[in-house]
């Protein structure tokens, strides 16, 4: 592999609105069964201050694939750049990747009755085109980086946020930058 | 994880015990060919129709598998990635397993074949196979199932049923000391079992994830269940019969036969129901 | 949210030539639908219609008649190229296999006994009923019109020229959402008017008063997000912990509706601490002097801290912060004044912006809303009576319309006796989901003699309904939409052909005219035939060409424009007041019952009995009864919670997950609790939509108490939305 693409996602912009994961459905009209990409809420009780703070996960294209390596198929394949691409065309739907895989990206659509995920907009990237959910993202909070030492090394970027699995289990591609949280006057306490 | 999978249940624990049947029969063959003994058509009558169960169950099991696909038709294309799927693998394995069960069922349709080798290369095969299954469950996502667990519990599977239907079908045909043999393989199983769950929950606290399948378990009756008539049962029945001298009841030899066949779909069943995998711990 | 311009103006007046409406000359220029010589992917142009801050101007992509996907428009700085979440559903919406795509009726009404019908038999059905109704009663009066934000279209204001081509009839009047604080500005500005949202970005501090623009505006937060990156505090002052909270510097949770007093007590110290831009108020306002004597004579900080929650140093910092800092912006948001003393929380606000001088300032003003783009000359709407009509008798022997509370909507109908209303036309609006009082408004419903509804969905309104029309969505339709925030104004082309026979208000109006006069020629004016694109044409007038820069409509065939007004409100001191300057003190505040002056008005107090406030603010993944009932969204959002902080939940044994039963004497609803601190113990919070197949409804315990203002602006006083108090227990 010559390079490794993946996302890197700011908290301190995103609001959760969920404008990536809709963005990514308009871009493929993909069924209702599956989400490409989730926004999650993380935990309240996992930060200083009761907030609401979301992450955005798409295909975290890892560097160990689970994926990859159960799939009885070989419908998973990684790029030179990184992106871990699954060819629906060969897939039987045995969603033994839906199980192995620590962030639930690989989805079982029902109605194809196949396996889905988010393939990092390869096909617009491959034009030059942003990836659908960072090209729509309002407040700017989600990119495409490569990642490697020199970006693990910048401050404030992280490998892992409170409530994400062990990041060393499959090597995600997905760097964080994590919550602010300003001063909050609250009437609890 | 987290339905009852009926399609891997029955392809699993049906598979596993055709398997376990083969072994059984090869460990009884072995033994007769050194006797050097002349088989009785009671024998020769069990021998046949104990293949062709095995094969039955082993061709149902893989039937039963087709079901859990998306697309069924394309199943063949799962012996495209053996250099890392276990799934891959394990397909393999049974269908070579099937493949030789062929000629294995060949032979025994010849009276006075010696089958020991073919049986033993079936065993090897079909033992292959389930320790390949295992091995697709050995997941670093599921905590539960990541580690010797699920080889353990598949290899007990395949023995316990086995040797239960393997005395079941024999009940006339095998001798007593046979009888006892495979009983005692069964009870072996039970025993082996019981105390393999015993560990494996203490060892289940250790990851939260691990603690919740330990949860489920010991929340949902159908576990009792499976707990008394998969084990207690068994446990209690075979130790009344191996502590007998004569040849154990057929009734009693079908129903603990019964007690196994539930306890283990059960059991199976709620392998699958009870694992929860690592996830992003947060409001969807 | 939106109210017409009719209602603006007044109640029951004809429209009258105020400032807006301009004259200038239409030019044609040529169509610019571009192909994609690749694939067969045409492009076309469209405006989100629906009530949202944002107004998205979309392109929308469609190959072999069929809509691919939908994106933002980049040639609006405001959309910037980006949808929202809702946006980016708009397939699910056009293709959605609930959609319903016929004339339907259903027999008996609620049943649930649809039985598809032809357009002739509908409209047949419609036009007797008209028609009989109108030999009963001598008039159309017992015809009731309920519309409003659905779909703010300007072309569908020809739900209301329906109404008028028929003859007199029941309107609903007001607005439910924003009137009290468009009020509040009217009688201190004159009008409402706000800094282009852009111009944020050039503020060194800004206040997010009641404003949950994570979700309800979010293209303005970028430009948030510029001026904090330019070194600016962003200040949320909310009772929930909102997305948009969780992203201000200093977040602070106010006791709901006590806003005025929080803004009293900045303006005490601010006063106190010499930090008055009295050039600023004495040049340019009325009545300064007396509210800073009434101000210093009644206001001590020690009281605003007690009043609002507020610790004294916290509003000490916050009033130095918002006075010395230059220009500092304050964003009301419309949650804020949804309560009995909403309105007059807004002129107290207002007054703080005036004292520091922010009023007229880019980077500063009192921000609410604007109408300045939506001059247009609602052909569509203004359709004569026909001769001999008969309403409501008023001077020199004229007529008009009758108005009934669009915001006390059951009531009031119900008590109509000369003649009573036995029929009601709902277009764009869904009263049963979203009016207060469900009970009551479910029990009027069922008083009817014909209920007609023209929808997409089998909504809650629909379920109740005789006769269903198929409406079209906005890629069906040819439209222009302004937005009531940024200064855009944007074409809606018809990007595919109707769906089914779905028919847009405007073509629904032609086929009454028809029927109608069918049967009793000259009952209805409205025109029988008319091209959709030039029902759009009409509405084009000088006065927009000059405001857009353009000459003809289908300029905007390009690409919306941006309205050539100052991106600064009242940058020119030009107030509409009727002295010309900002009236601290205002006369006709007085003259409507109201206080003259910005003083503090008691909020309403939770009882004994049901002592929850229970807020229903607006949800993240629809748009009041739209969009939460699409596929996609339920994936994503499949069931409503109900907020609740773990301090009160613990006092009634509520656990994360459990049913909760809130309830009032008017009614109950059952939601799932999920706990959190970001509400206070004494506020529970839900948000208000419409899931798919679910019975959720808010507002069964909300009450049609009135906000303190409206009447003056829009024809009726708002919705205290968030003074609905309630009881609670386990389920």
């Amino acid at each position: 592999m010559s390079k490794q693409l993946g996302f890197l996602h700011n908290s301190e912009k995103c609001v959760g609105c969920r404008g990536c994961e809709m963005a990514c459905k308009n871009e493929y009209q993909s069924d209702a069964s599956v989400r490409w990409r989730q926004v999650y809420q993380l935990r309240e009780e996992d930060f200083a201050l009761p907030t609401r703070i979301f992450i955005s996960v798409g295909c975290n294209h890892c560097q160990n694939p689970e994926c990859l390596r159960v799939c009885p198929v070989g419908a998973y394949s990684k790029r030179e750049d990184g992106i871990v691409i699954h060819n629906q065309e060969r897939c039987i739907g045995c969603k033994l990747c839906t199980m192995a895989c620590p962030y639930n990206r690989p989805q079982y659509n029902t109605t194809v009755k196949k396996v889905e995920k988010c393939n990092l907009c390869y096909e617009r990237l491959d034009r030059g085109e942003k990836p659908a959910c960072v090209a729509a993202c309002v407040p700017e909070a989600l990119e495409v980086v490569e990642i490697n030492e020199e970006l693990d090394y910048k401050t404030g970027v992280l490998k892992t946020l409170p409530g994400m699995p062990d990041p060393k289990i499959t090597n995600p591609s997905i760097r964080f930058i994590g919550p602010k949280q300003g001063v909050q006057i609250r009437r609890d306490v | 994880m987290g339905n009852w999978e009926w399609p891997l249940v029955i392809f699993t624990v049906l598979g596993q015990t055709a398997v376990g049947m083969i072994f059984c029969l090869w460990l009884t063959e072995r033994k007769r060919s050194k006797s050097g003994a002349a088989p009785s058509p009671e024998y020769q009558s069990f021998i046949k129709s104990s293949v062709l169960v095995s094969g039955l169950l082993l061709a149902v099991a893989m039937l039963a598998s087709l079901f859990h696909l998306g697309q069924p038709l394309a199943a063949y294309r799962a012996l495209t990635h053996l250099s890392t799927s276990w799934l891959s693998r394990e397909i393999l394995f049974f269908a070579l397993t099937l493949g030789v069960w062929v000629y294995l069922f060949v032979l025994s349709r010849k009276p006075g074949t010696r089958l020991t080798g073919i049986l033993a290369l079936t065993s090897l095969l079909g033992l292959l196979g389930i320790i390949s299954s295992a091995l697709i469950y050995t997941l670093p996502r599921v905590p539960a199932w990541n580690n010797l667990g699920p080889v353990l519990f598949f290899l007990l599977t395949g023995l316990l049923l086995g040797a239960l239907v393997i005395a079941a079908l024999g009940r006339k045909a095998l001798g007593q000391a046979e009888m006892k043999q495979t009983v005692c393989l069964a009870l072996g199983s039970v025993l082996a079992s019981l105390f393999l769950y015993l560990f494996y929950f203490s060892g289940l606290k250790v990851t939260p994830e691990g603690g919740a399948t330990a949860q489920i378990l010991f929340a949902s009756p159908l576990f009792w269940l499976r707990a008394v008539v998969g084990w207690l049962l068994p446990l209690i029945l075979l130790l009344v019969t191996v502590s007998k001298k004569e040849k154990p009841q057929p009734g009693l030899i079908l129903l603990v036969l019964t007690c196994g066949v539930v306890g283990e779909l059960l059991g199976r069943g709620l392998f699958y129901l009870s694992a929860v995998g690592i996830q992003i711990l947060g409001l969807l | 949210m939106k109210i017409t311009r009719r209602q603006f103006i007044g109640t029951a007046a004809a429209v009258t030539a105020s400032a807006g409406l301009f004259s200038f000359n239409m030019l044609g220029k040529a169509d610019k639908a571009v192909a994609d010589t690749e694939s067969k992917v045409q492009i076309f142009r469209n405006v989100c219609p629906r009530n949202c801050y944002d107004t998205c101007a979309q392109i929308s992509y469609v190959e072999d008649g069929v809509l691919k996907k939908v994106e933002g428009d980049p040639k609006s700085t405001y959309t910037n190229g980006k949808l929202f979440l809702k946006g980016y559903n708009y397939t699910r919406r056009v293709y959605s296999p609930d959609r319903i795509k016929y004339p339907m009726k259903q027999v008996p009404r609620g049943s649930g006994n649809w039985e598809r019908i032809s357009w002739d038999e509908a409209m047949n059905t419609i036009a007797e009923k008209i028609l009989e109704l109108k030999k009963r009663y001598g008039s159309t009066l017992p015809i009731c019109m309920n519309k409003y934000s659905g779909n703010f279209g300007i072309t569908h204001y020809g739900i209301e020229g329906t109404m008028s081509s028929i003859g007199y009839t029941t309107r609903a009047v007001g607005t439910p959402c924003w009137p009290a604080g468009i009020d509040a500005q009217t009688y201190d500005f004159g009008t409402i008017i706000n800094n282009d949202p852009e111009d944020l970005a050039n503020s060194n501090y800004i206040i997010l008063w009641g404003s949950n623009c994570a979700w309800t505006g979010i293209h303005s937060l970028p430009f948030i997000m510029k001026a904090r990156e330019r070194g600016a505090k962003i200040v949320a002052i909310d009772p929930i912990l909102t997305s948009t909270a969780s992203k201000a510097d200093l977040y602070i949770q106010i006791k709901p509706s006590t806003d005025g007093a929080l803004a009293l007590g900045m303006a005490k110290y601010i006063l106190d601490n010499d930090l008055v831009d009295w050039e600023y108020a004495t040049a340019n306002s009325i009545g300064f002097e007396e509210w800073v004597d009434y101000v210093r004579k009644n206001i001590t900080l020690d009281w605003a801290a007690e009043k609002t929650g507020v610790p004294k140093d916290v509003i000490i910092q916050l009033a130095r912060e918002y006075a010395t800092t230059k220009p500092a912006a304050i964003w009301v948001g419309y949650g804020m004044q949804r309560h009995t003393n909403g309105g007059q929380n807004v002129r107290i606000i207002d007054a703080l912006g005036v004292m520091t001088g922010n009023v007229g300032k880019s980077g500063g003003g009192v921000n609410y809303a604007h109408l300045e783009t939506w001059g247009f000359n609602y052909h569509a709407m203004s359709m004569p009576v026909p001769e001999g009509s008969v309403g409501v008798p008023g001077p020199n022997g004229t007529y008009s319309d009758r108005a009934v509370n669009m915001n006390n909507f059951a009531a009031e109908v119900q008590a109509l006796t000369d003649p009573p209303v036995k029929m009601l036309w709902i277009a764009a609006r869904n009263p049963v989901s979203q009016d207060p009082d469900t009970n009551d408004i479910i029990k009027m419903f069922n008083s009817m003699e014909l209920v007609v509804t023209v929808d997409s969905f089998f909504n809650k309104t629909v379920e109740l309904s005789d006769i269903v029309l198929p409406a079209t969505t906005h890629f069906e339709d040819w439209d222009v939409m302004a937005s009531y925030w940024h200064y855009w104004v944007g074409i809606n082309q018809r990007a595919i052909e109707p769906m089914y026979e779905a028919k847009s208000d405007v073509e629904i109006a032609m086929a009454l005219s028809k029927a109608m006069n069918a049967l009793e020629p000259g009952s209805c004016t409205y025109p029988t035939e008319g091209d959709p694109e030039e029902w759009v044409a009409k509405e084009f007038n000088d006065g927009i060409h000059s405001m857009l820069g353009i000459s003809s409509y289908k300029d905007l065939l390009d690409g919306p424009r941006k309205a050539k007004i100052s991106p600064v409100a009242w940058a020119d001191g030009q107030f509409r007041t009727p002295s010309g300057k900002i009236e601290i003190r205002c006369e006709r505040a007085a003259q409507n019952g109201l206080p003259a002056l910005p003083v503090w008005v008691e909020e309403l107090k939770t009882s004994a009995q049901y002592p929850i406030r229970f807020m229903t603010p607006h949800p993240q993944h629809g748009i009041h009864s739209q969009f939460q009932n699409l596929d996609w969204m339920m994936a994503a959002n499949p069931e409503p919670v109900v907020e609740i902080h773990p301090e009160l939940a613990a006092q009634y044994g509520i656990g994360e997950g459990d049913m909760v039963r809130i309830y009032n004497e008017l009614g109950e609803v059952k939601i799932k609790a999920h706990l959190t601190r970001t509400t206070s113990p004494d506020v529970i919070v839900s948000y208000e939509a419409w899931y798919k197949d679910s019975p959720f409804n808010v507002n069964y315990t909300v009450k049609a108490i009135p906000a303190d203002m409206g009447k003056l602006a829009t024809g009726m006083d708002g919705i205290a939305f968030h003074d609905n108090f309630v009881a609670i227990e386990k389920a």
